[in-house]
């Protein structure tokens, strides 16, 4: 200990006699702790992820607040904090290298990587070596290294044997889900108004839960808490003793006993910052923990000496062997990855010729792992179907570039359909054909809404509950039979209600007011220009926003479009049609040098991700177009069935029409897939993977750099779907690798809490990311947990320039959050931590080799 | 006609114990085998169930026995109009649930054993429901409850679980003590185990003795423990450790037991004016509590269960004034609404999207609301009188019952009224109609139905009678003055504190919990 450190010891420790909420102290020294209290507070606020309510929930990456460290440096801070795992499981890697699934040349590979991403944890190691350790150990022996900060309520045990950490975090739990409820409860909680902190002061006066659980003088003791939750902290790490050296370490821990609720915290701070809610949890929840230590002195005074082991405060990493062997395999398989992939890739030999004639029709999918799958199909059965008139396909953002507020008729505020990272700037605004007819729907909608509203109060009501149960309770024989035989929905959508046979078209607005011309030039040529479409236009141009129509899922909006911020696509691919479609529009564009032939349409469409159907919004095409957009109606049919048989080989039952019953069925835990298996990301012409079947592994965006001189396409697609891929590639990682800590548990024992978010079982935390029945199918994982592999084809310079403009976006590649290629001709570089650039010596094969592993799944359909 | 009958009673039972007992040859050939099996045996137990009641309607209640072993007990079985509804209803709840369970675990190592659990709790709970004697229902008592600890311990590394159905087991304990105790006096007492024995010789002059009453008050008490009432209902909002069909199957087959036990035993029991007032008395605080309780949960699951607890306590309160076949009616009800509010739990945001109106409510501007809001009352009026006048006298206690649908009716009205606009009036009174309608007709039709059932003579009122009536009604208006007008007084200190208390549920389950725990296995 150096003599300064000491001197502050000291100093503390003379502190520490004084009484807990006396005023008066130097200082210098009360500054000093002021300031390490912030930063102790900001350390452990900055871990937490943020996590979005049920209805809007998207994909977040849980180690955002760790991204600028290195990945196993960040392992080993996590869990100093928190129980959790970030690499995959010993038994997963052992398996990819007994299976062959990795090779030799990929450990060796792995290995060099690894060791200049920790050249002295890892000097001196040999391939041998990491593949032994992985190969001869088990799951059981890689446990034991696990080391946390327990906080003091785990070690203590006041009345009985019971478990206070738990019953503090269900009463905390419950707290929380009541303050946050979004209308479950009739009676709602009397302090909703306040900031959390002071709503849990105002309860604690009457709440008699610790006290009869043996913590007498609970409520005493809130009572004499400072009023901020800022001074409550300090307050109660002063009771708790702890030295100002472990106050991240404590402060950390604490809130990770809530993580759920933290990271919804986290996410709500966004819009209310002025609350402090996130330092309200932290605070209130470390008082249990003070009022704990006041009833156990001896106990809290050995806790208290614990927490400066040095094991606990920051230093430099040290890694274990075994967690080391697990690394340099986990590299290894996501090398073995980026060699299957790299044989996937066309060479530039191959890639066809554009076609003379024109396309037949140009469609516009989201970058989606999903989405690959149906395009292969489409341009497949278009080669068949006829020959001379191809339908191409193109990856891109499912919000299509307009960030807006999606506003039903009637309602004054909807869904923002655009990623979590932007904010909406335009509504897209529901109108009926002419006004009366609006004002038709609106009051007819109303009133279907108040009835139903009127109708849950006499269901919920405590005057009148039982009076719903005798008149209607026998009605209800006939709800269970139409639900059970898939005759009914449970809920109806409520997307008709009070609308049905109205024609509804979508207003696009900005604050109220309708957009200039020049506005919506500017968005249409954005779309157009980020596309890489802006000429060879085909007679149509389609753009497909995708959604899932599942039934009795909370967890719908997972398998939404993630672009659209959890919701369908259906919006913004209408607004982006008819924008297009806008004679005026398409004048200003000739002026940009963009010009539309007349008889291009645009048509807007929806992916129905659980049937692989394709709705098409196109009710006023014109009589000369009917002809041309059957025969296109006609493929995509086709491509659907096909695609369905393609992707039933995943399902247990294995039959291509169970599809079509999945997402109609109230009992179905796995309607689809979702997102699992998704590894790699790919920005590039569609012609270097055309034809070549990547699974459910690859977003998809189409990226021709040529078109793209000033590079702003590529530094909006480094900065924006990449980012969001990396996202949702790091929650199904951590969900996979422990979904106790990351995902939500088995779906079967959900609850759901408060509209907002799922408990498991009978309480306890919040839980976040994904459920055990989205990536296991019960015998195997459908997920393999592997980090985003980024192709771009653009040169290195671009890339180099574009990441020094975006370093968040370059901190994932140079800390091994994900990985990044660079795709040249037939040369592809591989970018190294340092941001050196290595040319790969296998990269592209002039066939394509089988692909399996993640391409599991269509491995048999490439044969 | 008798052995026809009485086979089909014993069919949906020995269907589902004969679906637990297939025959498998490790864990994958049984998940396969179950899977497959268990969706028709269910559907088969129901088309029996079905055919047993339309058998019991056309050529009335039998009872069969198979064997004479003493003078107190020969093994049988009885169909008469509550055990084919029982039988009718738990098949096709189960039936619900098996085929539910089928793609909703899929992929669970132990589906196959999880779903012959269910068929055991299933086998049980007919069992119970078709017994024409003590010793039969005991084991069917007994076996569910067993059935049901496995269910409910199907997560066994979940820590949470194991502590749940610890409760539960304790609970369960002491209501199988109180049922036992009853059985054991009884048999002493009058030397039967058999039902209409023992309602033959209690009802004979004088039989309403204190032995009667003791038996009853502890049949009464075991009813009252198995149907989660206070204050044995703490352990069931802590059962959602168990996957969502074994919610549904205990909340819409098993939790009945209680009512059915008193249902079965309506002449015993309404012999012993002590046992009836206490069903009404815990049975209406258990009402007013659990639906206030409710009111404040926040987790779908849980306000569920505490509306089963509210439920099972209204029922309870209707045994306790003597509308038997009103409180059958109100099983048959509430299960199954709550097997399907549970099935569609995750229906709940599309539920919630659906009443969330978003524009302005502001009233209309033209409006005739005065004209509409006097029409309403008055045809209120006419409705709760007609309601109220149906043989209002001919039964006790039916006062409050009619109150309560009434106060029902008038609060569904205020609130459409108070969104102030014509087209949710009109619609909310059409429905007012509608639903006055549907009592009376369920209640006429449940009076016939059940008629042969309770052939017991009204007990002779007393002075009590009317203190215990008073005490509910009270206990339900002050239930509804809290309902009314604390929630709209959230900054009094009354109602902050109550508002914590009854979100707590009044800390019963931190007692429980500590209980508990002292019965743990040492290093556990």
């Amino acid at each position: 200990m150096s003599m300064q450190a000491m001197a502050e010891e000291r100093s503390f420790a003379v502190e520490r006699q004084a009484p807990p909420y006396a005023d008066g102290r130097a200082k210098p020294l009360a500054e000093r702790r002021a300031k390490a209290l912030d930063e102790a507070i900001a350390y452990a606020t900055d871990l937490i992820p943020p996590l979005w309510p049920l209805a809007d929930f998207v994909a977040v990456n849980p180690f955002i607040g760790l991204i600028d460290r290195k990945f196993l440096d960040a392992r080993a801070e996590l869990r100093r904090v928190r129980t959790c795992e970030t690499l995959p499981s010993n038994a997963w890697l052992a398996e990819e290298l007994r299976s062959g699934r990795i090779s030799q040349r990929d450990v060796e590979a792995a290995l060099r990587r690894c060791k200049r991403d920790y050249p002295q944890s890892l000097r001196g190691w040999t391939v041998e070596k990491a593949d032994c350790l992985v190969r001869n150990n088990s799951d059981r022996s890689v446990e034991a290294d696990r080391d946390r900060l327990e906080l003091l309520s785990e070690r203590v045990d006041p009345s009985d044997r019971s478990d206070i950490a738990r019953l503090i975090q269900d009463a905390v739990s419950r707290f929380c889900a009541a303050h946050f409820d979004e209308g479950q409860a009739l009676w709602p909680s009397p302090w909703k108004g306040v900031p959390l902190y002071a709503a849990w002061r105002s309860a604690a006066r009457f709440d008699r839960r610790m006290e009869t659980m043996g913590v007498i003088g609970f409520r005493r003791f809130v009572e004499r808490l400072p009023e901020s939750p800022n001074d409550s902290i300090a307050a109660s790490l002063r009771i708790l003793n702890v030295p100002v050296e472990a106050w991240p370490s404590v402060l950390a821990a604490t809130l990770f006993s809530l993580s759920g609720w933290a990271s919804f915290l986290k996410r709500v701070e966004a819009d209310k910052p002025g609350e402090e809610n996130l330092l309200g949890l932290l605070a209130l929840r470390l008082a249990y923990e003070a009022a704990l230590a006041e009833r156990h002195p001896v106990a809290a005074e050995a806790w208290a000496k614990e927490t400066t082991r040095s094991h606990w405060l920051r230093s430099q990493e040290r890694h274990g062997e075994r967690v080391l062997a697990r690394y340099v395999v986990q590299t290894a398989a996501e090398c073995a990855l980026q060699r299957r992939l790299l044989q996937q890739i066309v060479p530039t030999s191959h890639v066809g010729q554009a076609p003379r004639k024109r396309s037949l029709a140009q469609m516009v999918f989201c970058i989606d792992v999903r989405s690959e799958t149906l395009r292969r199909h489409i341009e497949a059965c278009s080669d068949e179907a006829c020959s001379d008139e191809a339908v191409e396909t193109f990856g891109f953002a499912g919000f299509f570039g307009i960030a807006c507020r999606h506003l039903p008729i009637g309602e004054s505020d909807g869904p923002a359909q655009c990623p979590a990272l932007l904010k909406p700037a335009y509504a897209a605004v529901e109108t009926a054909t002419d006004e009366r007819a609006e004002r038709v729907c609106e009051e007819r909608r109303r009133a279907v809404r108040l009835l139903q509203k009127v109708w849950k109060k006499f269901q919920t009501s405590a005057l009148s509950c039982f009076s719903f149960v005798e008149t209607t309770g026998i009605a209800y024989a006939g709800k269970l039979l139409g639900d059970s035989l898939r005759w009914t929905r449970p809920a109806p959508s409520p997307a008709r209600d009070g609308v049905s046979g109205v024609g509804i078209e979508l207003r696009l607005t900005r604050e109220s007011r309708e957009l200039t011309s020049i506005e919506r030039t500017d968005l249409a040529e954005n779309v157009l220009r980020n596309l890489g479409l802006v000429r060879n236009f085909a007679r149509f141009v389609v753009f497909c926003g995708h959604g899932s129509e599942v039934t009795n899922n909370p967890y719908k909006a997972g398998l939404d479009c993630g672009a659209c911020g959890g919701h369908a696509g259906e919006p913004n691919a209408r607004v982006a049609a008819s924008l297009l479609n806008d004679p005026q529009v398409r004048r200003e564009l000739e002026t940009r040098g963009i010009f539309i032939p007349d008889d291009v349409r645009f048509v807007a469409a929806l992916h129905e991700t659980v049937s692989d159907q394709l709705r098409f919004f196109a009710c006023d095409l014109p009589e000369a177009d009917r002809g041309d957009f059957e025969r296109l109606r006609s493929i995509v049919g086709q491509a659907s069935e096909t695609t369905r048989a393609e992707r039933s080989r995943r399902t247990s039952s294995g039959a291509p029409a169970d599809a079509l019953r999945r997402g109609k069925d109230w009992s179905e835990v796995r309607p689809e897939w979702g997102l699992a298996g998704n590894a790699a990301f790919i920005a590039a012409r569609r012609c270097r993977t055309q034809g070549r079947s990547l699974g459910t592994t690859c977003f998809l965006h189409s990226y021709d750099y040529s078109l793209d001189r000033e590079e702003r396409t590529l530094e909006l697609i480094l900065s924006a779907p990449v980012v969001v891929a990396s996202w949702i590639n790091l929650q199904y990682y951590a969900s996979t690798v422990d979904n106790f800590a990351f995902g939500s548990g088995d779906k079967t024992i959900q609850d759901v809490v408060g509209r907002i978010g799922v408990l498991s079982g009978n309480g306890g935390d919040l839980r976040t990311g994904l459920p055990w029945q989205s990536i296991h199918d019960g015998s195997e994982l459908q997920h393999d947990p592997l980090r985003l592999f980024v192709l771009v084809e653009a040169p290195r310079g671009a890339i180099d320039r574009t990441l020094q403009k975006h370093p968040s976006v370059n901190d994932l590649f140079a800390n091994g959050w994900a990985s990044l290629g660079s795709l040249e001709g037939d040369e592809v570089y591989l970018r190294s931590p340092e941001g050196n650039w290595e040319l790969r010596q296998d990269s592209i094969a002039a066939t394509a080799a089988s692909l399996y592993s993640a391409f599991r799944c269509s491995e048999e359909s490439l044969a | 006609m008798n052995w026809l009958q009485a086979s089909l009673a014993l069919t949906p039972p020995v269907l589902f114990l004969g679906a637990a007992l297939v025959p498998f040859r490790d864990e994958a050939h049984r998940n396969r085998t179950a899977k497959r099996i268990v969706e028709p045996v269910a559907a088969l137990a129901t088309f029996v169930a079905l055919i047993a009641v339309a058998a019991t309607g056309l050529w009335g209640p039998v009872e069969t026995t198979f064997v004479r072993l003493t003078s107190a007990w020969s093994p049988g079985v009885m169909l008469d109009a509550l055990s084919a509804t029982t039988l009718l209803l738990v098949s096709f709840v189960g039936w619900v649930a098996l085929r539910f369970s089928v793609r909703y675990l899929d992929g669970d190592a132990r589906q196959g054993l999880f779903l012959q659990r269910m068929c055991v709790a299933l086998g049980a709970a007919l069992t119970l429901g078709i017994a024409r004697d003590f010793v039969t229902l005991a084991v069917g008592w007994t076996a569910t409850s067993a059935a049901l600890h496995l269910l409910l311990t199907h997560f066994s590394d979940r820590p949470r679980a194991i502590e749940a159905a610890r409760q539960k087991f304790l609970i369960s304990r002491l209501g199988d003590a109180f049922l036992i105790g009853g059985i054991c006096l009884t048999a002493f007492g009058f030397g039967t185990v058999e039902f209409h024995e023992l309602f033959a010789l209690a009802g004979e002059p004088g039989g309403a003795n204190s032995l009667t009453g003791g038996a009853a008050f502890l049949f009464a008490l075991a009813a009252l423990t198995k149907s989660a009432q206070l204050p044995f209902h703490a352990w069931l909002p802590e059962t959602m450790e168990a996957p969502t069909p074994v919610s549904a199957l205990m909340h819409a087959g098993i939790i009945n037991a209680g009512g059915l036990l008193m249902i079965r035993l309506a002449p015993l029991v309404s012999l012993s004016p002590g046992s009836l007032h206490l069903l009404a008395l815990v049975g209406a605080a258990t009402a007013v509590f659990a639906s206030l309780a409710m009111a404040t949960q926040t987790s779908v699951k849980r306000s569920l269960a505490f509306s089963t607890v509210a439920q099972m306590g209204f029922m309870m309160l209707q045994c306790g004034l003597g509308a038997f076949a009103a409180a059958a009616l109100h099983v048959v009800a509430h299960s199954l609404y709550k097997a399907h509010a549970f099935l569609s739990s995750g229906s709940v945001l599309d539920a919630a999207a659906r009443a969330r109106v978003g524009i302005d409510e502001k009233p209309e501007r033209r409006s005739s609301l005065p004209s509409v809001a006097t029409a309403t009352v008055g045809a209120t009026a006419i409705a709760g009188s007609a309601i109220f006048l149906f043989d209002a006298a001919a039964k006790p206690g039916g006062v409050i019952l009619y109150a309560v649908m009434g106060t029902a009716i008038a609060h569904l009205i205020w609130s459409a009224l108070r969104t102030r606009r014509r087209a949710v009036v009109r619609n909310a009174m059409a429905i007012a109609v509608a639903l006055c309608f549907a009592y009376l007709g369920a209640y006429w039709l449940a009076d016939r139905a059940f008629a042969a059932t309770f052939s017991y003579a009204v007990p002779n009122r007393s002075p009590w009678d009317v203190a215990v009536i008073a005490a509910v009604a009270s206990l339900f208006i002050a239930g509804f003055a809290v309902q009314t007008l604390a929630m709209q007084n959230g900054d009094r200190p009354f109602v902050q504190a109550l508002y914590v208390h009854l979100s707590n549920g009044f800390y019963v389950d931190v007692y429980l919990r500590r209980l508990t725990s002292r019965f743990r296995p040492a290093g556990d």
